[in-house]
C-alpha cells in the first residue's frame, strides 16, 4: 500500500477514535470521565488487535486489547449488529472494577461477520462494594472492590438487556448516574461503528484491511529498530512496594529485561507472590505499564497499536504481584503497581541506554475523605490524587509538581473542592528541594495540606513513604513521600502509606509528595559552571 | 465628513490594511512588511500611504504585541500576591502533564518566577468570610518586600476573592499610595471561582499592562503626529472592540485577538451573502484556524491556552492546528507526514531560496501548477520551482512515486489534516456540515477550498473578495462589546428572582461605570447572561436571559441548552455559575459593491498553465479575480488570481461571483 494512502487512513481511523472520545466525554456523567478524562477509546481489528487509539489514560493503552480479546472469546462467532458486550473482570483483561469497557462489532454491508470492533473503556463513579467509589484501602478480596461483570451482553442486535441492566443497577450507589455513563459508553461505541462503516464503504473493506495490517507492521518494525539499537544482553532491576496496607512488608517486584536482536523479553520472575491486600496488578495492568515504557522510548511519531506490542514478550509467573489470580484484591494495583512496574522496567533498561528518564514520584497518592456534612446532613466522599516530581533526564532537569507516567488526570480546585466539601485547604504550594540532586535535578514533590471541619474518615493510599525514587548515573534519589496528621492539639503523626484512620474536626492532614530521582553526577554540573 | 474606516491587522509576516470608503463602498486592500521590533511604524507606514488619511472617521487595529510578548516571555518585572501557602498556585496548574508518552516531561514556565511571588498572610473561606484578617502590620510588611523588588506591574490573587474582595481592594489601595505601577486584581479581572484560572488570568493582564500600555499610547501619538483625527480602536478576543484605553484596563482581553479576526470576516461574510451558517476556515503559512458561525453569530468560549499559559476570557471559539503553506513533509520510520512543523515564513517553503531544502506544501502546489512562479504572490515574491522540486526529489525516489505524485500526495495528506480540524469544529461540537457553506480564505484558503469542502460534505464553498487580508476586513465590521461577570457558585433555587435580578442591576451598573470614559454613544445596548450547570458538574453553560424571565424559564432554557449540547437532561439541582453582563454597541455596517473594489491586478501574465490534478497533467486557463463578472457562470479547471492569492477551480466545477464580490464554488452536477 502507498504510504500516502496510509497516512490518509492511518489519520482517519485516529479520527474515528477521537471522535468516540468526544461523544463519551461530552454525554458521560461520572466526574471521572468528564473531567478527569479516565477513559479511553479505541479501533480493534476482528481478532480483538488495537488499531487506533485516541490520546488516553497510559494504564488503558494495552490492557485494552486484552478486554477486548476476552470479550471475543466469550462469544466466538456469535455477534449481530446491534450487540454491545460489557465487562470489567481483571482476571480477564481488566484493570480494576469502576473501569468498565463496552465492545461492539462493525459489520460491513452484509458481511456474516464482524470486520472491526469498536470499545472504549470508562472510570465510572461507584460500581458497588464496601466504599462509595469502590477504592477501598483496605479490600483483601475483589468482591469488596465492586461488582465483577464478566464478558456479557448489555445489547443484543440493538435490543437492551433490561434484566441485566436492573441487576447491575440495583449494586450501585448511583444507579442513575450508572445508567447515564453506560448509554454514554454505547453511544460512543454507535458513533464509532457509523464512522467505520462509512470509511468502508469509501475506501473499501479490503483497503481498509490492508491499511491495518500495514500499520501493525510498521508499528512493529519501527519498535524492533529501536530494541535493535539496544545493546544485546540481560538487565536485572528490583524496587520496592512499601506494603500492601494489610502487613508492614515490602514487595519486591523483579524484572529482567532480555534484549535479543529485535527482540525483548520482559520477565518479572523473582517478583513476590500475590498480597492480601489490594496492591496486585491484574495482567493487563502490567502488560500496560510494560507497553507504556516502550512507546515513550520508541518516540510519539510511532502510532499506539498492537503491532509495538509484538516484539515484546511479557512473562509473569501466575500468582505473583504482577499477575495475580482469582480473587485478589487489585484496587490500588492500577493506581500504584502500575507505577512501580514502570520504575522497574525504566530501571532496567537504563543499563541498556541512557535515554532513560530517572524515577519519577512512582505513586498517584490517592487520598480519600468521607464523613457527615453538617450542614446538608448528607454523607459525603471526596477523593483526589496528587502529583509530584518527575525524573530528571539526560537532558533535563525534572518537572515539578505534576502527574507522571500512568495517571495525567486533573487536581480539583480549592475554591470547588471547600464549596462542595467541609474540608478547608490549608497550605498546596511545590515542595522545595524534595528533587534528587544530580547534574539534572530531580522534579520537587508537591505539599498539600486540609484541615477538616467536621468528623471524618480518612483513606489513604500512597506509596515511596519508605523506598525512595531512584536517580541514574550518579544523580541522586528524590525524597519520600510524608503523610502527617495534626491533630488540634498540635501533635503529629506520622502516618503510614496505606491507612484508613479518623480525624476530629480541626485535625489537619498533610501531605507531601515524592521528588523525582536526580540525573547524572552534581559535580558535572559545577565543573560545567566553574 | 470623515468618511474612511480603516481596519489594520498586524501578523508575523506583513500587517494587513483594508480601507473602506463609506461614501462610494470602495475597498482598497494593502499590505505593509511588518515591523516586529516596533509594530507601530508598519501601521504608520501603511496608514501614511493613505491619500486621503485626514478624512479618516475610524481605525481599528489587531494587534499581536501581547501575543508575541508572552509567546517570548519578554515583558516586565511582576510580582504575584497570592494568599500565604498558595504561592506556587500558577505553576502547578491542573498538575497535568502536556504529553502522556514524552520522557521529558516539561511545561511551560509561568510569567511570574517563583522568588516574585509573596505569600499574604490572610485568608478567606467559601462562604467570604474572613478567617484570618488581612492585618495592618501585614499591609506594611508587603510593601517593604515589593519596594525591594522593585516590580513594573503587580498581581494580586488571593483566594475567594470572588466572593468577597475586601482584602485584595484594600492591598491594593494602599499599594497604589505607594507604588507608581500598574496593578491587575483577580477580582476585576475575573471575578470568578477555579483560583489557578483566575490568577493565571490575573498575572498575564499585568504582564500585559505595561506593556500595551505603553503600546498603544505610542500608537495613538504617531498616528496623531501623522495627521490622524478620528477613533482608533482596538479589537479584542472576543470578536468585539474597545477604545485604547483596555490596553491599561484589561489588556488581557487583546491576548488571543489573531483569532478573532477571521472569525469577525466569516461573520461579515455572513452578512454580505446572507448565508447564516458559514463553516470560517483560515489557512495561513503556518497554522490554519477554523471556527464556525451558526446563526449568524460566533460561539464564545472561556478558557484558552497560549503556550502554556492559560487565561479564562471570553475567546471566539476556534480549532488552530499546525497545517499551512510551510508545512513540512517528510517520512519518520516509515510514516509519511505533513506538519505540524513548518518552514513558516522564514526560511520558508523550498522554493523561497533561503535555506529550507525540506518540502512543504507550497513547494507541492508550485511543482503541480497551482501556484505559478511568475504570479506568486501577485508577482511580488520571487520563487524559484526548481528548488521546489529538488526538496520534493529525495521523497519521491524513497516512495517510489513520480515527482508529481509526491507532490500531489503531500497536497492530500495536508487536506486530510485539515478536514479532520474542520470535523472536530463542526461534527464534534454538534453542527453537521451539510447545513453549511464553507468560508474559506487566509492567503493559502483558495489554493485547496474546494476539495477541502467537498471531503467535508458542506452545500457551498465561497471565497471572499479580499482572501488574504479578510481578517483585518473583520475588524472595520465589529461591534464594541464589553463584558463582565460575577461568580455566585450557589444552587438557582437559593437564590430568590429578585435577589438575582439586583445582582445583575448592580453587576450591569459596575460596567456602565467602567465605560463612562469611552466615548460611548447612547446606543448601548445590554445582554443578560447566565452560566448554568447541573450541582457537581464541572462545566458550565451560557445561557441568555432576559430579566422578565423567571427561575422556570430560567430551568427550561437551561435544559433545552444542554439536550442540545449532551444530548441529556438529568433530574438534579441546578448550580449558578456565574452572571454575566456584555454591552454591546453596533459598530459601522459595512456594505460592499464588487464593482468597486480596487485592484492593481488587471491582467494575468499568461493564459494557460498545466496542473497536476487526480494523476494527471490538464491544461488549466488562468484568469484575473479583476476580470470576473458578476453572475456569470465560470468553469474549472480555472485558476484565478488577486495579489494576495490564488484560487483553484478544479475540473467538473463551477464558480459565480455575486455583488458582493464573493466567489461562489460548486461542483456540477
Amino acid at each position: 500500500m502507498d504510504r500516502i494512502l496510509l497516512a490518509i487512513l492511518q489519520k482517519k481511523l485516529e479520527s474515528i477514535a477521537e471522535e468516540m472520545a468526544t461523544s463519551l466525554r461530552l454525554t458521560a456523567l461520572s466526574p471521572n470521565i468528564k473531567e478527569r478524562a479516565d477513559f479511553s477509546t479505541a479501533i480493534f481489528s476482528a481478532t480483538g488487535e488495537l488499531i487506533a487509539q485516541a490520546d488516553a489514560i497510559p494504564v488503558h493503552l494495552g490492557s485494552m486489547s486484552a478486554s477486548v480479546v476476552e470479550g471475543l472469546k466469550a462469544f466466538k462467532g456469535t455477534f449481530e449488529p446491534g450487540d454491545v458486550i460489557i465487562h470489567n473482570s481483571p482476571f480477564r483483561g481488566g484493570t480494576h472494577l469502576p473501569d468498565i469497557t463496552a465492545i461492539m462489532p462493525v459489520f460491513i454491508e452484509e458481511s456474516d461477520r464482524p470486520r472491526f470492533f469498536v470499545a472504549n473503556r470508562a472510570h465510572h463513579a461507584d460500581v458497588g462494594g464496601m466504599v462509595p467509589g469502590s477504592l477501598p484501602g483496605t479490600s483483601t478480596e475483589v468482591f469488596q472492590e465492586g461488582m465483577i461483570i464478566p464478558p456479557v451482553k448489555l445489547f443484543s442486535g440493538g435490543e437492551l438487556s433490561e434484566d441485566l441492566l436492573s441487576l447491575l443497577l440495583e449494586n450501585y450507589r448511583t444507579p442513575q448516574e450508572r445508567r447515564g455513563d453506560f448509554m454514554a459508553q454505547v453511544g460512543a461505541n454507535r458513533k464509532g461503528v457509523e464512522r467505520m462503516q462509512e470509511l468502508a464503504k469509501e475506501y473499501g473493506t479490503n483497503t481498509i484491511l490492508t491499511a491495518q495490517k500495514v500499520l501493525l507492521e510498521m508499528t512493529e518494525n519501527a519498535t524492533r529498530s529501536f530494541i535493535k539499537s539496544l545493546e544485546e544482553g540481560s538487565y536485572e532491576f528490583t524496587d520496592y512496594l512499601d506494603s500492601d496496607g494489610i502487613s508492614p512488608e515490602p514487595i519486591p517486584i523483579k524484572v529482567s529485561v532480555h534484549i535479543r536482536g529485535e527482540s525483548a523479553i520482559v520477565d518479572f520472575e523473582g517478583t513476590a507472590p500475590q498480597v492480601k491486600g489490594n496492591a496486585n496488578a491484574p495482567l493487563a495492568v502490567t502488560k500496560s505499564a510494560v507497553y507504556y515504557v516502550f512507546r515513550c522510548l520508541t518516540g510519539e511519531h510511532v502510532p499506539a497499536n498492537s503491532g509495538g506490542f509484538r516484539p515484546i514478550e511479557i512473562r509473569a509467573p501466575k500468582g505473583c504481584v504482577v499477575n495475580p489470580v482469582w480473587p485478589a484484591a487489585v484496587s490500588s494495583g492500577n493506581t500504584e503497581t502500575s507505577q512501580r512496574i514502570v520504575d522497574v522496567v525504566f530501571g532496567a533498561l537504563a543499563q541498556a541506554t541512557d535515554i532513560v528518564p530517572a524515577a519519577s514520584q512512582g505513586t498517584m497518592n490517592n487520598v480519600l475523605v468521607g464523613g457527615r456534612d453538617p450542614q446538608t446532613q448528607r454523607l459525603f466522599s471526596y477523593y483526589e490524587t496528587i502529583g509530584g516530581g518527575t525524573g530528571a533526564t539526560k537532558n533535563k532537569n525534572g518537572e515539578d509538581a505534576i502527574h507522571s507516567h500512568m495517571t495525567n488526570t486533573w487536581n480539583t480546585p480549592i475554591e470547588a473542592l471547600e464549596t462542595a466539601y467541609p474540608i478547608r485547604v490549608t497550605a498546596y504550594y511545590v515542595r522545595k528541594d524534595s528533587g534528587g540532586r544530580g547534574l539534572h535535578r530531580g522534579g520537587d514533590g508537591i505539599v498539600r495540606e486540609y484541615e477538616f471541619l467536621t468528623p471524618v474518615t480518612i483513606s489513604l493510599q500512597t506509596e515511596r513513604r519508605i523506598f525512595s525514587p531512584w536517580g541514574l548515573y550518579g544523580g541522586k534519589k528524590g525524597k519520600v513521600g510524608r503523610n502527617l496528621l495534626i491533630r488540634k492539639n498540635g501533635e503529629i503523626e506520622e502516618l503510614p502509606g496505606r491507612i484508613t484512620i479518623t480525624a476530629e474536626a480541626g485535625d489537619r492532614l498533610r501531605v507531601e509528595t515524592p521528588g523525582g530521582g536526580g540525573y547524572g553526577k552534581e559535580e558535572i554540573q559545577k565543573e560545567k559552571k566553574m | 465628513m470623515d468618511n474612511l474606516i480603516i481596519g489594520v491587522d498586524t501578523g508575523g509576516t506583513f500587517t494587513d490594511f483594508v480601507i473602506y470608503d463609506s461614501k462610494n463602498q470602495r475597498v482598497r486592500v494593502l499590505k505593509i512588511p511588518s515591523t516586529p521590533e516596533n509594530p507601530v511604524n508598519a501601521v504608520v507606514e501603511g496608514f501614511n500611504t493613505i491619500a486621503e488619511k485626514t478624512a479618516s472617521q475610524l481605525l481599528i487595529h489587531g494587534t499581536t504585541v501581547g501575543t508575541n510578548a508572552v509567546l517570548q516571555r519578554k515583558g516586565p518585572k511582576i510580582v504575584l500576591l497570592t494568599t500565604k501557602g498558595f504561592e506556587d498556585i500558577i505553576e502547578i496548574g491542573r498538575q497535568n502533564r502536556p504529553k502522556l508518552y514524552a520522557l521529558e516531561v516539561s511545561r511551560p514556565k509561568p510569567l511570574v518566577a517563583r522568588e516574585n511571588r509573596i505569600g499574604v498572610n490572610e485568608r478567606i473561606d467559601s462562604r467570604g468570610t474572613q478567617i484570618i484578617r488581612l492585618s495592618n502590620e501585614e499591609i506594611q510588611r508587603i510593601e517593604k518586600v515589593l519596594s525591594n523588588h522593585d516590580p513594573e506591574a503587580i498581581a494580586i490573587s488571593l483566594l475567594f476573592s470572588f466572593k468577597n474582595r475586601t482584602h485584595e481592594e484594600i492591598l491594593a489601595s494602599h499599594l497604589r499610595k505607594v507604588f507608581d505601577t500598574p496593578i491587575s486584581m483577580s477580582c476585576e479581572v475575573l471575578p470568578e471561582f477555579r483560583e489557578f484560572e483566575r490568577t493565571s488570568t490575573t498575572v498575564t493582564d499585568a504582564f500585559l499592562k505595561p506593556i500595551m500600555g505603553r503600546y498603544l499610547a505610542d500608537l495613538e501619538r504617531n498616528l496623531a503626529e501623522h495627521g490622524f483625527r478620528g477613533t482608533l480602536s482596538i479589537f479584542k478576543s472576543d470578536a468585539g472592540i474597545s477604545s485604547p484605553r483596555i490596553g491599561t484596563l484589561r489588556p488581557v482581553e487583546l491576548l488571543l485577538s489573531g483569532l478573532a479576526g477571521g472569525l469577525k470576516g466569516a461573520s461579515f461574510s455572513s452578512k454580505l451573502t446572507g448565508r447564516k451558517n458559514l463553516i470560517s476556515l483560515d489557512i495561513g503559512g503556518t497554522s490554519t484556524d477554523v471556527g464556525v458561525l451558526h446563526d449568524g453569530r460566533e460561539s464564545i468560549r472561556k478558557r484558552s491556552e497560549i503556550s502554556g499559559i492559560v487565561i479564562s476570557i471570553p475567546v471566539v471559539d476556534v480549532e488552530t492546528i499546525g497545517a499551512g503553506g510551510g508545512s513540512l513533509a517528510f517520512l519518520k520510520d516509515g510514516f509519511f507526514k505533513v506538519g505540524p512543523e513548518s518552514a513558516g515564513s522564514d526560511p520558508g517553503p523550498a522554493c523561497y531560496g533561503k535555506g529550507n531544502h525540506v518540502p512543504t506544501v507550497t513547494d507541492a502546489d508550485v511543482v503541480t501548477g497551482r501556484l505559478h512562479p511568475l504570479n506568486f504572490a501577485g508577482g511580488k515574491v520571487q520563487i524559484y520551482p526548481d528548488l521546489a522540486e529538488k526538496a520534493i526529489q529525495p521523497l519521491a525516489e524513497t516512495l517510489e512515486l513520480s515527482l508529481e505524485e509526491t507532490a500531489e500526495g503531500i497536497q492530500r495528506v495536508y487536506r486530510n489534516n485539515i478536514v479532520a480540524a474542520m470535523k472536530r469544529a463542526s461534527i464534534e461540537r454538534g453542527y453537521d456540515p451539510r447545513n453549511f457553506s464553507l468560508l474559506a480564505f487566509g492567503g493559502q484558503g483558495p489554493i485547496h477550498a474546494a476539495e477541502l469542502g467537498e471531503s467535508l460534505g458542506v452545500k457551498e464553498i465561497i471565497i471572499p473578495p479580499f482572501p488574504g487580508a479578510w481578517s483585518a476586513m473583520g475588524l472595520i465590521a465589529s461591534d464594541y462589546r464589553y463584558e463582565h461577570s460575577l461568580s455566585l457558585l450557589t444552587s438557582l433555587d437559593a437564590l430568590s428572582f429578585n435577589q438575582l435580578l439586583e445582582k445583575a442591576m448592580q453587576l450591569q451598573e459596575t460596567l456602565s461605570l467602567s465605560l463612562k470614559d469611552e466615548h460611548i454613544s447612547n446606543a448601548l445596548q445590554f445582554e443578560w447572561y447566565l452560566e448554568l450547570r447541573y450541582l457537581g458538574q464541572g462545566y458550565e453553560l451560557r445561557i441568555p436571559w432576559h430579566r422578565t424571565e423567571n427561575h422556570k424559564i430560567i430551568e427550561s432554557r437551561f435544559r433545552e441548552s444542554h439536550k442540545r449540547k449532551y444530548g441529556y437532561v438529568l433530574d438534579i439541582s441546578i448550580e449558578i455559575v456565574n452572571i454575566v453582563v456584555v454591552a454591546v454597541q453596533p459598530g459601522l455596517n459595512p456594505k460592499l459593491r464588487t464593482d468597486t473594489t480596487i485592484s492593481e491586478m488587471k491582467d494575468s501574465p499568461i493564459s494557460h498553465t498545466e496542473v497536476f490534478y487526480q494523476g494527471k497533467w490538464i491544461s488549466t486557463e488562468i484568469t484575473v479575480k479583476q476580470s470576473l463578472r458578476p453572475e456569470e457562470e465560470i468553469h474549472g479547471p480555472l485558476i484565478v488570481l488577486q495579489e494576495d492569492t490564488t484560487i483553484f477551480i478544479p475540473p467538473k466545477w463551477n464558480a459565480k461571483l455575486d455583488s458582493t464580490g464573493h466567489l461562489f464554488l460548486r461542483r456540477k452536477n
